[in-house]
């Protein structure tokens, strides 16, 4: 158990386990998988925590965008009409809504406020859209609209933690780190999970956090011009020559350091450089809006010719 | 509501199992993953490269700008150990290496080593040796506690 080199020794924490929990693990593991729980996630292999992986089911998507607008015009104003809030509007919530304990509001004492949007049906489905959107109406069967989702979430900060992440106590994984642990990234030399936002979220980053998770599914952010990844290029002193040369060098030194040891952290970490030289490459072009072929901008069925660009 | 006291036997029951599943598969540990943000900043940030100038400036007066006396002094400061002989001829390959190519395309911008004193230190040989002290400071055994 006991060898030569430090960085072999097991640790405190890894001790524990080993010693106490061993077999209780082991029966824990065997009846997860048994009730399918753990056969559904695998453990993503150490060598790359970001290896494809293929989808329980067939892919309808290739990508997933998900617009958080924080402050952006309530369900109730845009796709989701309340005809008995529109009802009561001014007046205060009706006696059976008196019970309800929400933090900082006595609710007996507060108005409705119902919404001032008319709305109408839109397309086949007949998706109710409110009038101030009307382009958006012509194209209604475009739209998947879901109104059955509620929570019991009352304030801002919870809220965004609960859209966010499924929980409204920080620290759980977010969506789109959820998906990096579960299907890996088909891109090699671009991250999987990306997000823009103009100004950060009241939360914090933890709100595209990997909470439990590897840090590696944590969303990366990027922003605008030519430093859209920060540190993404050198310096300008260090600019304009072959940063290769000093990636190899590097890579030597840490080879022959991880051949004395057995860490699956340091060949994590040399890959990780080897992905951030290759990143360097491929991010800047991937963020230049101005190389966008024109046809991208178009609608897919062509229909709306408004849409379109330009 | 008010939160009903357990009796203390299901108390004790519930703190124990709490233990004893926490203990087996998702105790706290500190993540330590890695991810290529810290290597592009270990790399590319100005803070890092504030570092390694201070670092070839500190050694380029200790050493006088002699290059196999710098190898020779960089590693007990950076790794605490001495340089071994293949690392040394490595570590002057890449610096007369790296002051050819930067003599040939010469920095964008200069930045020497600092500290230097007023000794005038070629751009190129310069460049060379901040290159190789952010290289010595991005180097796993120097980052990672064995």
């Amino acid at each position: 158990m006991w060898t030569e080199t430090k960085s072999s020794l097991l640790s405190r924490r890894d001790w524990l386990r080993h010693a106490g929990g061993g077999l209780g693990s082991l029966a824990l593991t065997s009846l997860l998988a048994r009730a399918g729980w753990l056969h559904a996630a695998e453990p993503p292999a150490a060598a790359n925590p970001l290896a494809p992986r293929p989808p329980h089911f067939p892919a309808k998507a290739k990508a997933v965008i998900h617009l958080f607008r924080h402050g952006g015009p309530s369900h109730v104003d845009t796709f989701d009409p309340k005809p008995a809030l529109t009802k009561l509007n001014g007046q205060p919530p009706p006696e059976e809504f008196h019970q309800l304990k929400l933090p900082f509001t006595d609710v007996k004492k507060q108005k409705l406020l119902g919404s001032r949007q008319s709305f109408s049906r839109g397309g086949r489905s007949g998706v109710e859209i409110c009038d101030s959107l009307p382009q958006l109406q012509q194209c209604a069967d475009e739209l998947c609209v879901i109104r059955s989702m509620h929570h019991a979430v009352f304030n801002h900060t919870p809220a965004i933690w609960f859209l966010n992440t499924g929980s409204a106590l920080p620290g759980r994984a977010s969506l789109g780190a959820w998906l990096a642990y579960g299907l890996g990234n088909v891109a090699d030399n671009l991250p999987s999970f990306v997000v823009m936002h103009t100004r950060p979220l009241k939360p914090g980053p933890g709100v595209w956090g990997n909470g439990f998770l590897p840090a590696v599914y944590q969303g990366t952010r990027i922003g605008t011009g030519p430093m859209a990844i920060p540190n993404l290029s050198p310096p300008p002193q260090l600019r304009g020559s072959n940063q290769r040369a000093l990636l190899d060098y590097l890579q030597d030194l840490n080879r022959s350091h991880a051949a004395q040891r057995h860490d699956y952290e340091l060949d994590a970490r040399i890959a990780s450089y080897e992905l951030a030289y290759r990143r360097q490459s491929a991010a800047p072009e991937a963020v230049d809006i101005n190389r966008e072929v024109l046809r991208c901008f178009r609608w897919p069925s062509g229909r709306p010719s408004r849409w379109r660009r330009g | 509501m008010k939160p009903v006291a357990p009796s203390p036997a299901s108390a004790r029951l519930k703190r124990g199992l709490t233990a004893l599943v926490l203990g087996m598969i998702s105790c706290a540990a500190r993540d330590r993953t890695v991810v290529t943000s810290q290597a592009l900043t270990l790399l590319n940030s100005t803070d890092a490269l504030a570092h390694a100038r201070a670092l070839a400036g500190r050694l380029w007066t200790a050493c006088k700008g002699d290059a196999s006396r710098a190898a020779a002094a960089a590693w007990p400061l950076v790794f605490s150990r001495a340089i071994t002989r293949a690392e040394a001829a490595q570590a002057l390959a890449f610096l007369q290496a790296r002051e050819a190519d930067w003599t040939k395309v010469p920095p964008g911008a200069d930045a020497p080593p600092t500290g230097g004193g007023e000794v005038l230190i070629p751009p190129a040989r310069g460049a060379a040796w901040v290159e190789w002290c952010l290289a010595l400071l991005n180097a796993n055994e120097f980052v990672y506690v064995d």
